[in-house]
Formats: structure tokens, C-alpha cells, sequence
């Protein structure tokens, strides 16, 4: 699996371009500089030998994507201002998954930021397609406030996460199985995949007329399911749309030790797609 | 504005938990300098990974121990059942609605099940009972869990998984605390006598509970997700009260 971080082509020719510059710096200007400054004496020597490995710029201290953006996310649990209770479970439920997409995306909510029904709330107001809504901390949404209310999320109903794909055009960025896993249900505007420990994972809002798995069917751990869309049904059951976005749940069989009764139940999947996406930026996936 | 700008960098003082009692009572905001200094109070608090000396992100589940399948007690539940209905004859005559249960139902007897799914399966292969259900049922195994999907009736499609390996959580406060407070919310299905949980979320309505060492999850699935087959507990509770098992053979293991 390849690294994510990628040196962009032309900072060697770029480094070049400098030494060259330095060499005839009447010639190449300077930015930041005008033409009153003193003129350079002594230009320093061309040095013909091939620039030191070390040269090459250095990798920042943390963790960046394809597109050199340092990855950032807020910690479990903290949602954004009035738009729901959260739950806080630092579980990492599976520790060896892929990430389900395949570009990097932003984990944020599509109701209380720009685009959703709720953004004035914090006066992000505008389309889905406004650039804040693409960038990182990634934020949690699972607990966030629907009109639903239960059990497991006393005041909210949001049991899943909104993984917002790399950019706002749908039917161009695809949804991948996290584990070697079978197809157990395509129905509406979702696709289930379970596994042989009996994970279920629920992919929302793909684009359900070009799926690239059937019902049964058995994957392997990246194989393709489909491209992120808004795929989306009215209560009538007729089609209707929501924002570009997939919606991710897990369910899992768990107990707290391992001779307790299991509880078969939807959980939070964020820190375990926070690990999932550290692999995948480190080329460990 | 001003009180939003005050809220965020007292939350961002406060941390986690502060922070969200703090978020609750944002008032709504038009002003889009609020989102500007809401997301700058966001990035200031977001973490970061390190490139090199990774530190473990979050608390990985411990291990994945494959439970006991209590296959005797599936044979017992079995019987027992059958000696309801024998017991409730007249009854079942009289009314035509059978006590609730667990009855043994061989695969063949559905139309659109491939047996082998439900031979391959190590745990008892529970599905709800009904007339639309036993047309359309199909079975989807792997081994150590499986899968069952069906249309209940016409707007209404059900799937019920079942799983024997068990996920050990990380984050063992966290599990104990959630576990405790959806333990003190279930009630007890009469038909396998133990308790269930029911939980709403954006693609379905869900019943779980665990039998014979395994743990299940009902799911209903309505067109309209207010119809009340799926708002209301009754129908689900209902659909789980009459289960099929689809392979009362297995076991020996």
C-alpha cells in the first residue's frame, strides 16, 4: 500500500530554480524585494554537485494526506454547539480495518453545518459545497440530535457517522468494504456487508442504480462498493436527495468481559475510522 | 455573536465535557463571524497524529472470544414450546394464535432458502415466524454468523443477524456505564425468555438480545419510518416472539 504522503513532483526542479536564481539574482528578481535594495556583490559560487539527499523538504512532524493537509480531529464525543448529546467511547472496535473510502474525507455533520437544515445555528450559514466543510478537525456525529430519542442516545438518534467524501460531486468518489466481509442486504438507498465475526456494516447514500456488489456476494477488504452520492428516500418511498455524503454504521456483538452475555447493537465506529484513517495515511492499510 | 464567542473560549478552557454542557445552550446565530470564531475554537482543540513514535489511537477492543453455543438449551427451548402448544390445543383451536415460541422449521419448507447457508451456520439460526416471511426469506452465512433477510409485508422488510464470537470493548468505562443503562431499559421477550433492547436510528428499528450464547440483532425496516410497525415497540415485539430455528439439529460440537 502506497504512503500518503507524496513529495510533490517539481520541488527538485524547484530547488534547482533557487540555486539558479541565487547564481543570477539580477536576472530572476526577488519577490519581497524592490528595486531601491543595494545590489548583491558577491554572489555566492554555483555549486555543479547534485543537491544533498537531505535537501529534499522534510516531512512534517504529523500525519498529512494526499493533498499535504495535516490531518486533525476533535476527540470522541465533542459535537458541535446544540446539535446533540454525543457519546463518548474511545473503543476501537476493529484494529485492523481499511478506511471506507478511497480519497481522503472530512467526518462532519450534515445537518448543523453549511448545507444542512440546522448550519444557522452556529451561523454557518451556505451550500454544502462551502470550503469549511472540507477541511479537518474531522468531528463526531454519532448521538447527534435527530427526532429520535433512545436508549443509546438519550436526547439525540444519530447512530452512525457522516463521512463527508473529498469533494462535493457525487458519483465520483468510492465507498470500499473496510473487512473481507458478504453483501447481506441492498435495500433503498443502503448496503449492508457482515463479517465472519458478525460485524454489520451499513454503507447510506451511495449511488444505488450503480452498485459494484450484488445481495450474497462475498469481498474482499477494499474491494469496491460503490460511488458516495445523496441517494435518499421520502417518507412516501418515493426518491428523493440528501447532501454528498456517506453514512457509516457499525453494529457489534460485545460485552464488556468476555464471559457477560453479548449485546448485539449499533456502536460508535469514530475512533475506530480514526485509526482505520492513521494506517491508511501512514500506508499501513 | 458575543455570546457565542464567549462560549467557545470557554469551552475550549473547559475541555471535553465542559465543552459540550457549554454547546448545549448556543443560542442560534446568523452571523457568520460565529462560525468563524466557532471553527477557529475547533481547530484549537483538534489533535493531531504524530508521524513518527505513533501513540495507540483510542482503546482497541481486547480480544474476540467466540461464545459457547448452549445447544442443550436450544433442545430444551425447543420442547418447551412444543409443550406449550400441546398444552394450549384448544386454545390454538378457538383463536387460531399460537403461544409465543421457538419452533423448529426445516430449511426446505422455504421457498428461497439454499440449505447449505443454514448448514454452514455454527449458532442457532433464529427468523421470525409469518406467511410473507417464509416466501421470501433468504439466508446469508458465514460460518460463525449469519444473516436473514424477508419482507415482513408490504412496506415493511425485517433482517435478523446472529453472531457467536464476542467483541471485548476497549474502553471499558465507557462499555460498562452504556451496558448498565441499556440493561435497566429492556423488558423480557415471553417467547425465549430473555431480555431485549429496542433502539431507533436512521435506517432501522432494532431488537437485540441474546440466546443460547449468542447475541441477535431484529431489525425492521419501514418505507416510512414513522408507520408505526416500526415507531411503536409492539409489532417488532411481536415479530420476535414467534421465532423459527432453522437448523434444530445442529450442535455436537
Amino acid at each position: 500500500m502506497r504512503g500518503n504522503f507524496i513529495p510533490r513532483r517539481g520541488d527538485a526542479a524547484g530547488g534547482l530554480l533557487v540555486l539558479f536564481c541565487i547564481a543570477s539574482l539580477a536576472a530572476c528578481g526577488s519577490p519581497g524585494t524592490d528595486a531601491d535594495d543595494p545590489p548583491v556583490v558577491d554572489p555566492p559560487p554555483v555549486n555543479d554537485d547534485p543537491p544533498p539527499a537531505d535537501d529534499e523538504p522534510e516531512e512534517p512532524p504529523v500525519l498529512t494526506d494526499v493533498d499535504g493537509k495535516v490531518f486533525s480531529y476533535l476527540p470522541v464525543g465533542a459535537l458541535l454547539p446544540g446539535s446533540g448529546p454525543g457519546f463518548s467511547d474511545e473503543t476501537v472496535y476493529r484494529t485492523d480495518i481499511a478506511f471506507p473510502t478511497v480519497d481522503p474525507v472530512y467526518l462532519n455533520s450534515q445537518v448543523y453545518r453549511y448545507g444542512g437544515l440546522h448550519g444557522s445555528l452556529n451561523g454557518m450559514n451556505g451550500g454544502q459545497c462551502e470550503a469549511p466543510n472540507y477541511e479537518y478537525p474531522w468531528q463526531d456525529t454519532f448521538c447527534e440530535k435527530r427526532s429520535r430519542n433512545q436508549p443509546l442516545c438519550p436526547g439525540g438518534g444519530h447512530e452512525g457517522l457522516d463521512i463527508r467524501p473529498h469533494s462535493c460531486k457525487k458519483n465520483e468518489h468510492r465507498a470500499v468494504a473496510v473487512e473481507d466481509s458478504r453483501v447481506i442486504d441492498i435495500r433503498r438507498h443502503w448496503v449492508t456487508l457482515q463479517t465472519a465475526d458478525g460485524t454489520l456494516y451499513n454503507y447510506l447514500h451511495l449511488n444505488m442504480g450503480a452498485l459494484a456488489v450484488s445481495v450474497g456476494e462475498t469481498l474482499r477488504k477494499g474491494d469496491q462498493i460503490g460511488l458516495i452520492s445523496s441517494d435518499f428516500f421520502n417518507s412516501d418511498g418515493t426518491p428523493s436527495s440528501t447532501t454528498t455524503h456517506l453514512h457509516f454504521e457499525m453494529y457489534e456483538n460485545y460485552v464488556a468481559a468476555p464471559d457477560d452475555e453479548p449485546l448485539f447493537t449499533k456502536v460508535n465506529p469514530y475512533m475506530t475510522l480514526v485509526a482505520a484513517y492513521d494506517r491508511k495515511l501512514r500506508g499501513d492499510e | 455573536m458575543k455570546k457565542i464567542a464567549l462560549a467557545t473560549a470557554v469551552a475550549a478552557l473547559l475541555g471535553a465535557a465542559g465543552y459540550l454542557a457549554v454547546a448545549q445552550e448556543a443560542p442560534r446565530n446568523n452571523d457568520p463571524a460565529a462560525a468563524e470564531t466557532l471553527r477557529a475554537a475547533l481547530k484549537e482543540r483538534a489533535l493531531t497524529r504524530p508521524r513518527a513514535d505513533a501513540t495507540q489511537v483510542g482503546q482497541p477492543a481486547e480480544e474476540v472470544v467466540d461464545g459457547r453455543i448452549n445447544w442443550t438449551g436450544m433442545r430444551t427451548s425447543l420442547a418447551i414450546s412444543a409443550g406449550r402448544e400441546v398444552a394450549a390445543q384448544q386454545n390454538i383451536r378457538a383463536t387460531g394464535r399460537r403461544p409465543p415460541g421457538v419452533r423448529a422449521a426445516a430449511p426446505e419448507s422455504f421457498e428461497n432458502v439454499v440449505v447449505r447457508e443454514v448448514n454452514l451456520t455454527r449458532l442457532p439460526v433464529l427468523a421470525p415466524e409469518g406467511a410473507r416471511i417464509r416466501q421470501t426469506l433468504r439466508v446469508y452465512s458465514l460460518g460463525d454468523s449469519y444473516s436473514a433477510t424477508a419482507e415482513v409485508d408490504d412496506g415493511v422488510a425485517m433482517r435478523i443477524s446472529g453472531a457467536r464470537r464476542k467483541i471485548v470493548v476497549g474502553d471499558q468505562a465507557s462499555a460498562r456505564t452504556r451496558i448498565k443503562a441499556m440493561r435497566a431499559e429492556q423488558k423480557t421477550l415471553p417467547s425465549l425468555e430473555t431480555p431485549y433492547l429496542i433502539s431507533r436510528s436512521e435506517s432501522s428499528t432494532d431488537l437485540s438480545f441474546a440466546k443460547f450464547g449468542a447475541g441477535y440483532v431484529l431489525s425492521l425496516m419501514c418505507d416510512d419510518p414513522a408507520d408505526t410497525r416500526c415507531s411503536d415497540d409492539a409489532f417488532i415485539v411481536g415479530l420476535a416472539s414467534d421465532m423459527s430455528l432453522l437448523n434444530p439439529e445442529a450442535g455436537g460440537e
